[in-house]
């Protein structure tokens, strides 16, 4: 026994020993050629990233050398050179941030502060520039003209008595080049607390010239106001102007009319078209790029209203009424006047009643009648489906309160002709009906009470 | 007895040889380790192990086994698999996703219903989503939260590479039916914002029991007003004052019944039909709405406004316009 136990422990302690060296041993080639390899490469990339100038990686690859070993020269004196050298970039383009944010220079200034953060992620100033401020709120702005040789800076004289004042047009007007502005320009100068306008001669638009458009197949405002404006999203401009109260219902061969506005190229007076036909340019003025637009700028926009009537139409069409309820009201909600949105509202709630009263459930077809008639007026038929259903409902509780009754189930009985009451007071002998049931509850009440 | 204490001697030494030859092997493997690792205050670079993966090293490594991305992210061109070299970043230094190429976006989806099939642009059929999920885990995004993304907007932490945020409007019943199973096969979350007014009220209607379930799978819910109500318009005959305070109600009475619902503090916001205006957002800033998603197209830097957030509808069904949504990186010279 004792033999045994003691060549076990042996030949146990021999197997770790011995497999914890052959673990080392494979240790060691990877900490010996391979770790050479590694260093190397990491060196190579180091440097390649350093000519291209990407300073950023070219360090991290001097920090993974220093990781495989730490006490490699040149990793240790060319991540210290990078760090230091980062620092101080990181600096100069803060700066030159600043001094471009001064100026008015907006977006490249963001790309200077961009940068800086690239290079020095802590740098906490760079961070506040770029993040975005409060917008400025404001109820009140006057339009005013951009006159020749006149500055954002000259505005904000005018206006507030303080040229250093014109950032707060810049960022009103969200413009990302204070700088870059034309003359015949409408810039909103707002009214700010703290800071009264100096000038409050309110100029009115006259523009009243305009062209008139016919719709072609296919087309709709937005792609006009893309034609003329060179800009999708212009197309409440022309809405209002031609007093539409939904953008997206407008059909072939319409004729509307598209105004001039200052502000904006008029493309289509560029293309010397001045009447009906109006064929869309084949290039279109390009909007400049901000990394907001992220290149979606040339799309057509959503209407969101649009859409939610789509899907209602949709439930109509597969008889779903209260699906399609839904969807109609959100319409309204953001367009109380949408004519067609109205009209399928009206029809919905009425085949949803004519579904619910041919289920029996009478109050609930009722009141989508009733609703009907409230989207259309002159639905004769509306309000025959409202008595007619109210008259069933009625009739129908009125005889089971009846029955109830005859049963002597009193509580029963007032509880369905409290349902009829509860529509038309008058009806029939409901009013006394109920009178009576209550009275005889209440002596069949006192008779328990006096038994017990 | 004698014989029975002299045995149990006997076994208490061999234990101790035995414990003492296992610290042996502990400490000798320990410098085995360490050899096979490399590690410093930046980084460790180590040798894939078999049945390794960025879930176990993450656990290991970064105490957190859902930091896998990190691993991932780093190690972009590499495939894990035995003896390949792994780099595992210690320190998280590029919070806002910035190279001297350009810097990271993220792009939000905004869906509403679902169908098995429908024709509706509000209405993704089902098979197209499974399409469009598909196609998301394939190609190495990672569904986020907003969770996360406030992380990166405020400049507290970094978020994967690739990341995406899928967000659900209104609270459609068909969302718990059909949207819900196939987002679970592929380990995604979404975010629904839901009016109050339509919870529980219709079998089209998603319940307040099924949006429990879904937050307590990870899932996010957000406010989009009590009656789905356009914020930007007064109502006809309404004066000033009573149209203020209707805004207010909308947005403080959502956040309240939901926060009492699902006992949260709800700090999402969706405006309805993406319509706000700077009263608006004031208004929200108020009741403690901290970040609130448009229906503006394009995606979100890391100093984007987090009250106004951009987001895209998926609305055409071809994958070349649902890809074209996907975009990760702005491209600009950072030198």
């Amino acid at each position: 026994m004792k033999k045994i136990r003691v060549l076990i422990l042996g030949v146990l302690i021999v197997v770790m020993i011995g497999g914890c060296a052959g673990i080392s041993g494979i240790t060691e080639k990877f900490t010996g050629s391979k770790k050479k390899a590694l260093v190397q490469t990491y060196i190579r990339n180091g440097q390649e990233y350093e000519n291209k100038g990407d300073l950023v990686q070219a360090l991290k690859q001097y920090k993974l050398v220093l990781t495989v070993d730490p006490k490699n020269k040149e990793a240790i004196e060319k991540s210290g050179l990078l760090e230091k050298n980062m620092r101080v970039l990181a600096q100069e383009h803060y700066r030159k941030g600043l001094k471009l944010r001064k100026k008015g220079k907006y977006q490249l200034a963001r790309k200077e502060f961009l940068t800086t953060l690239e290079l020095q992620p802590d740098h906490l100033e760079a961070l506040r520039a770029i993040k975005p401020k409060k917008e400025i709120s404001a109820k009140k702005y006057i339009i005013h003209t951009i006159q020749p040789g006149e500055s954002l800076a000259m505005v904000a004289k005018t206006y507030y008595g303080d040229y250093k004042k014109f950032p707060i047009i810049a960022k009103f007007n969200n413009m990302s080049d204070a700088t870059q502005i034309t003359v015949g320009q409408k810039i909103k100068v707002p009214e700010i607390d703290g800071v009264a306008l100096l000038t409050k001669k309110q100029e009115i638009e006259t523009g009243e010239k305009y062209i008139i458009h016919t719709i072609k197949p296919g087309e709709s405002l937005a792609i006009v106001a893309k034609t003329y404006y060179g800009d999708y999203k212009k197309f409440p401009i022309i809405a209002e102007f031609n007093n539409m109260p939904d953008a997206t219902q407008i059909t072939v061969g319409q004729k509307i009319k598209v105004p001039e506005i200052e502000e904006m190229p008029f493309l289509a007076s560029k293309h010397e078209i001045k009447t009906k036909e109006v064929k869309a340019p084949d290039s279109v003025g390009l909007d400049r790029e901000t990394i907001e637009d992220e290149g979606h700028a040339e799309e057509e926009p959503i209407d969101e209203v649009a859409n939610y009537r789509f899907l209602g139409i949709e439930h109509f069409n597969n008889k779903e009424y209260p699906a399609a309820i839904v969807e109609f009201n959100k319409v309204l909600n953001a367009n109380p006047d949408d004519k067609s949105t109205r009209e399928y509202l009206y029809n919905t709630h009425f085949q949803y009643g004519i579904a619910l009263f041919g289920k029996g459930d009478y109050l609930a077809a009722k009141k989508n009648f009733e609703t009907s008639f409230s989207y259309n007026k002159d639905c004769d038929k509306c309000q025959d489906y409202v008595k007619k259903s109210g008259e069933i409902y009625m009739e129908t509780h009125y005889n089971r309160g009846l029955s109830y009754y005859g049963n002597q189930q009193l509580t029963e009985a007032v509880r369905e002709w409290e349902l009829v009451r509860s529509i038309d007071p008058n009806y029939k002998d409901v009013e006394k009906d109920i009178q009576k049931a209550k009275t005889l509850l209440e002596r069949l009440e006192n008779i328990k009470k006096s038994k017990q | 007895m004698k014989s029975l204490r002299a045995n149990r001697l006997k076994h208490s030494v061999i234990t101790l040889f035995i414990c003492g030859g296992g610290l042996f092997f502990f400490i000798s493997c320990a410098t085995f380790k360490t050899a096979r690792v490399f590690q410093s205050d930046d980084y460790i670079i180590c040798q894939l192990k078999d049945k390794e993966t960025p879930d176990t090293l993450a656990e290991k490594y970064l105490g957190d086994r859902k930091k896998f991305w990190v691993i991932e992210d780093a190690n972009e061109d590499i495939s894990f698999e035995k003896n390949k070299i792994i780099v595992i970043p210690l320190k998280e230094k590029n919070i806002g996703g910035l190279t001297a190429n350009g810097f990271q976006v993220v792009p939000i989806l905004c869906y509403h219903r679902f169908a098995k099939d429908c024709k509706s642009l509000l209405c993704m059929p089902a098979h197209i989503f499974e399409q469009q999920m598909k196609y998301l885990d394939e190609n190495g995004y990672r569904v986020i939260n907003f969770r996360q993304l406030n992380d990166f907007l405020e400049y507290r932490h970094a978020i994967p590479r690739k990341a995406v945020i899928i967000s659900i409007d209104d609270g459609y019943r068909s969302v718990y039916d059909i949207c819900y199973p196939i987002l679970k096969k592929y380990g995604f979350n979404a975010t629904l914002f839901v009016y109050t007014d339509f919870i529980n009220v219709s079998k089209n209607s998603l319940t307040w029991k099924q949006l429990a379930i879904m937050k307590a799978d990870g899932f996010e819910i957000g406010a989009h007003t009590v009656s789905h109500s356009d914020l930007t318009r007064q109502k006809e005959g309404e004066d000033t004052p009573a149209f203020m305070a209707r805004i207010e109600k909308e947005l403080r009475v959502s956040k309240q019944i939901i926060d009492k619902k699902l006992g949260q503090n709800t700090i999402l916001l969706a405006f309805p039909y993406g319509r706000y205006n700077r009263n608006v957002l004031e208004i929200s800033t108020r009741l403690g709405y901290r970040t609130a998603v448009t229906v503006k197209r394009g995606t979100n830097p890391f100093f984007a406004d987090s009250l106004t957030l951009r987001r895209t509808q998926v609305l055409k069904r071809d994958m070349k316009t649902f890809i074209s949504v996907l975009k990760s990186f702005h491209k600009i010279s950072l030198k």
